[in-house]
């Protein structure tokens, strides 16, 4: 049973990111969205998840904050179609926002 | 894969509405169905015909507008939450004897009956919200 | 008709948001349609249930009472984020109804269990 998670809220909103993490099992996948690709930065943000999970953050939501050359080493850019994709190859989504 | 998706975030202060938008088309894009896509909370405000738009802004009323009609979508907006925040249909105006109505199709109004239905007839159902 | 494992979690303070009761709106059409509906109430949420308040002294509709319909609907799994309960000195004697307190890890299992999340 794999999990997508996304989360839509900077790192700043630190009560829903320290929920979302905490909630991770090591099958899932999480993907940052709008304001959550900020966190794509920070590496240390996940230091705690399991190292299975992919972490993923939406290109046209990077882009739009001039961010996209910044992305910590282990967040990989992905565009709306494998959004589309994760949806699909996951049992469920979970929208933290 | 069928998709519905459910939109929980204001038009004008969240990105909910664009995200769900983007998601939307990208699916119908790549040959998936959307069974219904599921106006609540503040998003209703995205169904209104009345909202006028900075030319330098996306419409995302007309953008949905035009995807919906394009493709046949079923937009469902949340009666409940529609009325109170002032989204009427025509019915729904004469009922509450307001002045007038702003909600038209494709948009319909209807009960969270629908939202039920939707997950449990859809293979994946996305949200998209906000605080 | 089909069913499918609900799981709807509030995470905020009752009022000055419209997620509280929204969200319950959602868990009792989804239980009136005969689905299997949990709830869980993390972070701020647990505040929902607290048996002393007194909403209409500021307008506001009283969700506790809401809440107490919940089992009528054959919703009587009610989770509770134990941290929030702990650092909030709250016991479950404060609470509308009878609650199982739940731990990050089990919250985890609950979110892998259920067919379809929302989180609020």
């Amino acid at each position: 049973m794999r999990t997508l998670h996304t989360i839509n809220q900077a790192p700043s909103n630190s009560q829903l990111w320290s929920s979302c993490l905490a909630a991770l099992l090591p099958e899932d996948t999480l993907l940052l969205i709008e304001n959550g690709v900020l966190g794509g930065t920070q590496a240390h943000r996940f230091a705690a998840v399991p190292n299975s999970v992919l972490i993923y953050a939406l290109t046209p939501d990077l882009q739009t904050r001039g961010i996209a050359e910044q992305l910590a080493p282990n967040v990989i850019a992905v565009s709306d179609e494998t959004f589309v994709q994760l949806a699909c190859e996951h049992q469920k989504v979970v929208s933290w926002f | 894969m069928i998709f519905s998706i459910l939109i929980y975030g204001s038009p004008t202060n969240s990105l909910s509405v664009e995200s769900a938008y983007r998601f939307t088309k990208t699916a119908l894009a790549a040959g998936h169905t959307i069974h219904r896509v599921f106006f609540y909370g503040e998003s209703v405000y995205a169904a209104s015909s009345l909202s006028v738009t900075p030319r330098d802004e996306v419409d995302c009323f007309q953008a949905w507008k035009e995807l919906a009609e394009k493709h046949d979508l079923d937009v469902v907006v949340c009666i409940a939450a529609a009325l109170k925040r002032g989204v009427l249909d025509p019915p729904e105006a004469k009922r509450h004897e307001k002045l007038a109505y702003n909600l038209a199709p494709p948009f319909s109004l209807s009960g969270l009956g629908q939202l039920t239905d939707a997950a449990l007839t859809s293979d994946r159902l996305i949200t998209f919200g906000s605080a | 008709m089909q069913q499918k494992k609900l799981l709807i979690i509030l995470s905020r303070a009752p009022y000055g948001n419209a997620h509280s009761k929204d969200a319950l709106d959602i868990a009792l059409t989804a239980a009136a349609f005969e689905q299997e509906v949990a709830l869980l109430f993390c972070e701020d949420a647990f505040s929902v249930l607290l048996n002393s308040q007194q909403p209409e002294k500021t307008g506001q509709k009283n969700l506790a009472s809401i809440c107490s319909a919940l089992p009528m609907y054959d919703i009587e799994t009610l989770y509770v984020e134990q941290r929030a309960l702990k650092e909030n000195g709250i016991n479950a004697s404060d609470l509308i109804l009878p609650v199982l307190e739940v731990d990050q890890a089990a919250i985890a299992s609950l979110i892998r269990e259920s067919d379809i999340v929302l989180r609020f």
